[in-house]
Formats: C-alpha cells, structure tokens, sequence
C-alpha cells in the first residue's frame, strides 16, 4: 500500500511543481542575448583598470597597496611639477580589487568600465600608461580639473579615503 | 586422477572508486576515495588540497589592509561575510570604532550574501538530485541579490567591499530601492521555490532519514552553522553572542525538527537553509527600515600598527558556519601568525563517519547538503 501511496504523492506533488514551471511561461524572461543585447553597467562597476598618466603623480601609494604586485611606477621632476615616466599595470596578475583606486590622491587610476578586452599574448597584458594613453570609457573617475590642482588639499577633503583622513 | 581446485569463495575487496576531483556534485576540486562493495560504499575518504593557496602565510607577509581580497577567494560564494569577519578581526586588534552606518551596512550585504549563498546551496542540490529546474529558479533570484551587491560594490562575486573600519563605500538610494523590490517578491518566489522541489515527494524519498547526524557527533565534530542547527543543536552566534549590530534585530534561529524524518538528516539540512533565507529577509527589512545617517568609514591611521604582541581571536556566522581568524601582532604592519578557520574544513570532517555504508547515490545527496565550498576547504 505503502508504495502505491509513494507513485502517488511522487505524481502529485510532481505536478505541483509543473504548474509552478508552467506559470513561467506568462513571466518575462530575464536572460540577456549576450553579444547582441547587453545588461546596464551600474557606476561603480569595475572593468579593466586605467590610468590617466597626464595627472599622475608618481606617488608609489597605489605600488604600494596593491595586494598582488600588478603596478610599477617611476616618476620625474619634484614637487608639483613631478608626473609619472613610467607606469605599468600587469593585467595578468590584477584582481580588480579597487585598493589602488582608493587610495590615489588625484583620483587619476580607476575602474573602467571596459569590460570585453581579449589578448592573444600575456606581453600585451603588460601596459604602460605612459606609452600607450588609454581613451577613459566611462568609469568612476572624478572630474580631472578637480583633482589636478592640488592634490594635497584633495586628499584632505575627500571623504571615501578613510586612510587619509586620519 | 587431478582433482579440480575448489573455487576459493569470492573475497570482498573493496573496489576504490575515485569521484572528482573534477565531480560535478563535489562543488569544486575534491577528491572522494570511496571504497565500495558492490553498491554499498565502505569507507569514503575525502582528499583535500587541490585548491591550496597559502592563504595564512600570505596574510602574514602582506598588508592587513591589502589582505581584504585574498578574504574574498576563501569562501567565494560568502566574500562579504569573508571580508567582514577579516575587517572585525583587524579592528578588534588595533581598537579600531566602526561608524553606525557602516555597521548597518554590513548587515545588509552579509545578508543579501547570505541569501545568494543558500541560494546556490539549494539549487545545486537539486542539481545534485537531478532536478534541473529548482536550479534555474534559485539562480535567477540570486542574480536578483549579486545585482544589489554589484550596484554597492562594483563586483559580482569577490567583492572586496568591507574595509577595516568601515565599508569602500556608501549605500545608494538605488540600491535601497532594488532592495525593496527584492524583499516584497521574495518570499512569494520561495513558496514557489517549495513547491517546485522541498516538498516534492520523490525529492523527500531521496533525502529524508538519510545521512543523519546527530546532535552530540555534530558538537563532537566541531560542527557549525545550518549543519549543527539542522542536527538540533540551537546554537548561532548572530544571536548566542552577538557581534555588529545583530541584538538590534529581531529574527528566529530556524532548528532541525525531523519534520520528514530524523531530525538531522539530509532533507533537515536543506530546509534550514530555506528557512534561514526567510529570517534574513526578515533582517534585511528591519536593516532597511532603520538606516541611519553618518559616515560609512571610522577613522583608520594611515599606516595600521596594531600594538605589540596583541592577541585576537574573532569568530561570525557565515553562511556555511563559523568563520574564526585568530591573530598575533608583533608591532609590524603585518601579524605575526594568522590561523583560519573555515566552516567548510571542519564541517567536512564528518563526512567520513556519516557515509560509511551508504549507497553510491546518497553519498552525492550526503555531499550535497554539507555545501562545501572547496576555496575555503583547502585556502
Ligand atoms: S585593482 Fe587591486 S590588484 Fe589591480 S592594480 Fe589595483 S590594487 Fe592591484
Ligand atoms: S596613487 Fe595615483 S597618483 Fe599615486 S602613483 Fe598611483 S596612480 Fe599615480
């Protein structure tokens, strides 16, 4: 008897759970057509990472943080007048964690929001900024008038760098 | 005249039989030695390793700070709750205040990930299980949460978003709004989400009064999180000792009753992750109703330099258990010695004693409740 109930129940309850599937049917779907149709970026998304080399200062903050040893940057020129001469991210080792972009005082490193970057080689994935300016596509940089001036005073009012402010 | 030898009667050796390490249904790179005798399985022994990262020694050589990523890859499916416990650890030690609304905040992501982690669990399951569609509904309202998340924090997945003293950055009215869209349908999707498969008869049969652990293995086994509630042990530290700001809220700790069977068995197992994803809905509305204003980041020296010799041990209920990071300083800008305890890692260890003489196929369904996550396993 036990088993007859069990085929039973197995068929019920199964089809319970048809009627939800079939209920599917009337909701629109959610999946996108990836190459043709593509799903809305939010701001802070973060994409391949990118530096504005013109505004840089050659600070080594963002060497420094970076958790896997990505950048390299050289600089010349002292005080105010000092930018970066070299500056290379290695796209191979990045995690896209955002710490650098955190801690830059002139807010010239961000996240793009390039996200479709193929290479066929990993030497290609080695990039100087300095070499090779790389058009912004839309990230979460501020405005550079902003920050070029004066970075000190910019790192003393920015409110998102809780490192500074202490 | 030769006399025929007599046949030998057959021996039972076992026959290993080596599932994963690249299984589908062991979530990840684990290797199952199982030792059958026909259909029976003897001896399951996992075989750990394969995703070793040197997690510990890396955390003491580079940065607390820079540290918060490598949080991220431990329980990939949980990094909130990962980089959380990390951040409460680091401000525990160099007494670090963490502002209100960063603490709200960090509710709300540890839920929402709370949330798509059982979600994951749940709806590969039944994938386990051979139910496909479950899967399908269970992820689809998981993007709904990643979405929240991304629009927060910019990633999917590792999110890198709690920092030591606070979060990187502050909460969106958007995000608000998608929240609360999130929530009032939820709840109606996990009566459907029952329907489709937590009462489905032939999912019971395969689940329930099997693979039941008890409440005394599981505190024997240092078990914890949905595991050990499920074996009736009413214990979680969101309420039993609470961190952040979890007293503010009111929610139930769900707890195994056997309601299909034994109390601790598979089907137990799964339904305290359904129901643990009520409670957090019910967290995350109380989150949203009461979020205060102020600064999203506490004040964090330039250069953290816990003091010397200083000594912390920082323990929260993740998704798949305890999370613990114990820590020395020495004075330095890195620790002395970080130890990790992983939920999965000390969950898994009763995997042994509670396969032994199954059947193939429920050695799978077994797995499948335990919800391992292998980046955590192994670290
Ligand atoms: S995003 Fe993270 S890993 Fe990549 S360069 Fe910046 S700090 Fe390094
Ligand atoms: S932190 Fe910013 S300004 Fe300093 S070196 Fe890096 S990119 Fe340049």
């Amino acid at each position: 008897m036990a088993i007859i109930n069990d085929i039973l129940q197995g068929f019920l309850t199964t089809v319970k759970g048809m009627i939800v599937t079939g209920k599917e049917c009337f909701v629109p779907a959610v999946t996108v057509q990836y190459p043709t149709e593509k799903r809305p970026i939010p701001e802070r998304f973060r994409g391949m990472l990118v530096n504005d080399a013109s505004i840089c200062i050659a600070c080594d903050k963002c060497v420094r943080i970076c958790p896997v040893n990505c950048l390299y940057c050289e600089g010349e020129g002292k005080g105010k007048a000092r930018r970066a001469s070299v500056f290379t991210i290695d796209y191979v080792k990045c995690c896209w964690c955002a710490l650098c972009v955190e801690v830059c005082p002139v807010d010239s490193l961000y996240m793009s929001h390039d996200y479709e970057t193929v290479f066929t080689d990993r030497s290609q994935m080695i990039r100087d900024f300095c070499q090779d300016p790389i058009p912004p596509i839309g990230g979460r940089q501020k405005p550079a008038e902003e920050s070029s001036d004066n970075p000190a005073e910019k790192k003393e009012g920015e409110s998102n760098s809780g490192r500074a402010a202490a | 005249m030769i006399t025929p030898a007599q046949p030998k009667p057959l021996q039972g050796e076992p026959l290993v039989v080596h599932m994963g390490p690249q299984h589908p249904s062991t979530h990840g790179v684990l290797r199952v030695e199982l030792h059958t005798d026909g259909e029976v399985v003897e001896r399951a022994i996992p075989n750990i390793g394969y995703l070793h990262r040197c997690k510990e020694k890396i955390g003491e050589s580079i940065g607390y700070d820079a540290y918060v990523p490598y949080t991220d890859r431990m329980d990939y499916l949980a990094a909130m709750n990962n980089n959380w416990t990390w951040a409460m650890c680091v401000e525990k030690l160099a007494e670090i205040e963490v502002p209100e609304r960063a603490e709200y905040i960090r509710v709300f992501v540890g839920e929402l990930n709370r949330i798509a982690s059982h979600l994951v669990a749940v709806g590969t399951y039944g994938l386990d299980l051979g139910a496909f569609t479950p899967f399908l509904h269970a992820f689809r309202e998981r993007e709904m949460t990643l979405d929240i998340l991304e629009e927060l924090s910019g990633g999917r997945l590792c999110f890198g978003y709690v920092r030591i003293g606070g979060v990187a950055e502050d909460m969106t009215a958007r995000a608000m709004d998608m929240t609360r869209r999130f929530l009032k349908q939820f709840r109606a999707k996990l009566d459907s989400f029952n329907e489709l498969l937590s009462f489905n008869h032939i999912f019971i049969k395969r689940t329930a009064n099997i693979g039941a652990l008890s409440g005394e293995q599981a505190i024997a086994y240092g078990i914890t999180g949905p595991m050990l509630r499920a074996s009736g042990v009413d214990w979680d530290l969101r309420r039993d000792e609470p961190y952040s700001i979890y007293n503010r809220f009111e929610f139930d700790i769900p707890v195994g009753q056997g309601l299909k069977g034994q109390v601790g068995d598979n089907w137990d197992r799964y339904w305290i992750r359904i129901r643990e994803m009520y409670e957090s809905t019910r967290i995350l509305e109380q989150v949203i109703d009461g979020f205060p204003e102020g600064s999203h980041m506490g004040k964090v020296p330039a250069v953290l330099r816990p003091p010397k010799d200083a000594e912390v041990y920082v323990r929260t209920e993740c998704p798949r258990g305890e999370l613990a990071f114990y820590m020395i300083s020495d004075g330095s800008k890195v620790p002395f010695r970080l130890k990790a305890r992983g939920p999965s890692f000390c969950n898994l260890s009763v995997f042994e004693e509670l396969t032994r003489d199954m059947l193939i196929a429920d050695v799978v369904a077994t797995l499948g409740t335990f919800d391992v996550v292998m980046g955590e396993v192994d670290r």
